[in-house]
């Protein structure tokens, strides 16, 4: 009798929350995974909007081989690996280097972390401008007006180092928020481990190594799996930046995705490149996912 | 500056004026890797006398004519251009011209209107026109390029489109133009009449120069040479985006300087037989 009232009782605590979630799951499905399909139907025909007298026709994997063979498309993936671990990398220091030095702040913490976690607001596209228009720009830029003020030859990062420029825009764009995650992390490192471990003479350093970096680690990889997702398919800083740079030097799959469908119309093998951009998303995403999940589940 | 000059002429004057310790750059040319921004560089080649296609659709971008054209076109640039011109399109040229920084720009008529504003630009009221400079060949050396309206074939509204379009195109929103933004905001690629106008003349001393370069452009001769094709600022094949967009990338490489001359027209006329042959022009 006891077991009966209690499931019963647990199937009326758990229908509403199911049922209620249905609506915004089924809107979920229609919005995302639909279009997903009709990515994946294109992928595997060939279909140019220039030529509507061609067939629409079944291909299998033509398309995909073509992406991995050829060279402006294997370039594209190399730039996209490129301007994806780079970024991680650097802005998970400089984002650790800042929330240190705001985590200590006592007085005008508020407005020190607004002023730095500002260039994370910025659009994407507003992005390149203000590196390529206002600081990079070889005649009135601010780079080479405080280069040549020490007499140092000007430089012009766009022409000559495009993928250090590239990677400079996605990391001032992305260190804030690094910034902030990790920011959560300092403040909940233990205030009694840290003093046991002061009494127990252990300097700032070994403080810091042992007790204060294990404990970012989860938020390390949280910050990265969620910067792997979002800066994999980067458009903005290359679109309006390099426009893929001198030669293909910039270009990354989501640009040679745009290029293909907008410049050649070819929409099958736009369509497999998008897939593919997917399919390296997911592979990312699951790796750092099963990094991140032991410390999720302890907490 | 004669009123129709040779290239010759421009790198002669931009040279002599060219200052770069002042920032003040001789001319100002494009050198972004966006196909479609690629105008003046093509109507550069077709005045050079170099030609995309001979007769048989072959292309001929690794020939001697292109690549004089090309070296020309570079060279001027390096030597007398502003530097960083692989990030300058036209707005970015529109920026550095109307800051005081290049004493040559060679590119579309509209942009007449924009520096003669003194809400917009500096050098409001110091500029002189002239026609597109010629080398040898008059044919392709000033292109026509224009921004149209079109109604869908599957709009449910044709007739209001329609309405809407005549309206934008009329005399009377001319009018309104002019009441509103003052005469020197009239559209100036729209309507004979505009350049009837009293006010427009007035406020506008471009006006009868852009009028003879609209007219004087001639679509249906690109080049020196008889060629197949027609247009000048692309070329009208739905296939030339896909190898102009590759040429675009290359050129930009070579004025970045990671390229070489060779290098890049090599490549460049590679994917263009690709797509020609793709494409059944060649076979």
């Amino acid at each position: 009798m006891v077991d009966v009232a209690m499931s019963a009782e647990r199937l009326n605590r758990l229908g509403p929350s199911r049922w209620a979630t249905l609506p915004a799951v089924c809107y979920l499905i229609v919005v995302t995974q639909l279009p997903f399909v009709a990515t994946i139907y294109f992928s595997v025909h060939s279909w140019n909007l220039l030529y509507p007298a061609r067939p629409f026709r079944f291909v299998g994997l033509s398309n995909f081989t073509f992406i991995v063979t050829d060279p402006i498309f294997r370039t594209a993936i190399e730039n996209t690996i490129v301007f994806t671990a780079v970024p991680a990398v650097l802005t998970m220091l400089i984002g650790l280097g800042l929330a240190l030095l705001v985590n200590r702040l006592t007085f005008g913490r508020g407005l020190a972390y607004s002023l730095l976690f500002s260039p994370f607001l910025i659009m994407e596209t507003v992005n390149p401008i203000i590196w390529k228009t206002m600081i990079l720009n070889p005649i009135y830029g601010l780079l080479n007006f405080a280069l040549t003020r020490f007499g140092l030859p000007p430089v012009d990062l766009i022409a000559t180092a495009p993928r250090i420029a590239i990677i400079i825009m996605i990391v001032w764009q992305w260190s804030p928020f690094m910034m902030l995650i990790l920011l959560a992390g300092l403040q909940t490192v233990s205030q009694e481990t840290l003093e046991a471990a002061q009494i127990d003479g252990a300097n700032s350093w070994n403080q810091f190594r042992h007790i204060t970096l294990p404990h970012l680690v989860p938020y390390v990889s949280v910050g990265m799996l969620i910067e792997a997702i979002l800066i994999l398919p980067v458009f903005g800083p290359i679109y309006v930046g390099t426009y893929g740079g001198p030669g293909n030097q910039t270009t990354n799959l989501m640009f040679s995705v745009y290029k293909t469908l907008t410049e050649q119309y070819e929409i099958g093998r736009a369509a497999a490149g998008g897939i593919i951009t997917a399919i390296m998303t997911t592979v990312v995403a699951l790796v750092l996912l099963a990094y991140v999940r032991p410390y999720m589940e302890r907490n | 500056m004669p009123a129709a000059p040779t290239w010759d002429d421009i790198k002669k004057f931009a040279c002599k004026i060219n200052n770069p310790s002042e920032h003040i750059y001789g001319i100002i040319m494009k050198g972004i890797p966006d196909y479609g921004q690629l105008a003046p560089f093509i109507t550069f080649m077709h005045s050079y006398g170099a030609k995309w296609f001979n007769m048989k659709w072959q292309p001929q971008i690794d020939t001697p004519a292109f690549k004089k054209a090309f070296v020309a076109y570079v060279d001027l640039l390096k030597s007398c251009g502003e530097p960083g011109a692989t990030s300058v399109g036209f707005n970015e040229a529109l920026t550095l011209m109307s800051s005081g920084h290049g004493a040559i720009w060679v590119d579309a008529t509209v942009a007449a209107g924009m520096l003669a504003d003194p809400k917009s630009s500096k050098v409001a009221g110091k500029i002189g026109y002239a026609l597109a400079p010629t080398e040898g060949s008059k044919n392709g050396s000033s292109w026509l390029y224009t921004w149209a309206l079109g109604i869908l074939s599957t709009s449910l509204h044709q007739s209001d489109a329609f309405q809407f379009v005549q309206w934008a195109t009329s005399k009377e929103y001319i009018d309104l133009v002019a009441k509103t933004e003052g005469p020197l905001h009239i559209p100036p690629g729209t309507r004979i009449s505009t350049y009837q106008r009293a006010d427009y003349v007035k406020a506008a001393p471009f006006a009868p120069i852009v009028l003879k370069a609209i007219q004087d452009a001639d679509l249906t001769k690109p080049a020196k040479d008889p060629v197949p094709y027609t247009g000048t600022a692309q070329v009208n094949i739905p296939e030339y985006a896909a190898w102009a967009a590759d040429f675009g990338q290359n050129f930009s490489a070579v004025i970045a300087g990671s390229m070489s001359v060779d290098e890049a027209l090599k490549r460049s006329q590679a994917s263009a037989v690709r797509v020609m042959t793709a494409a059944g022009y060649i076979k």
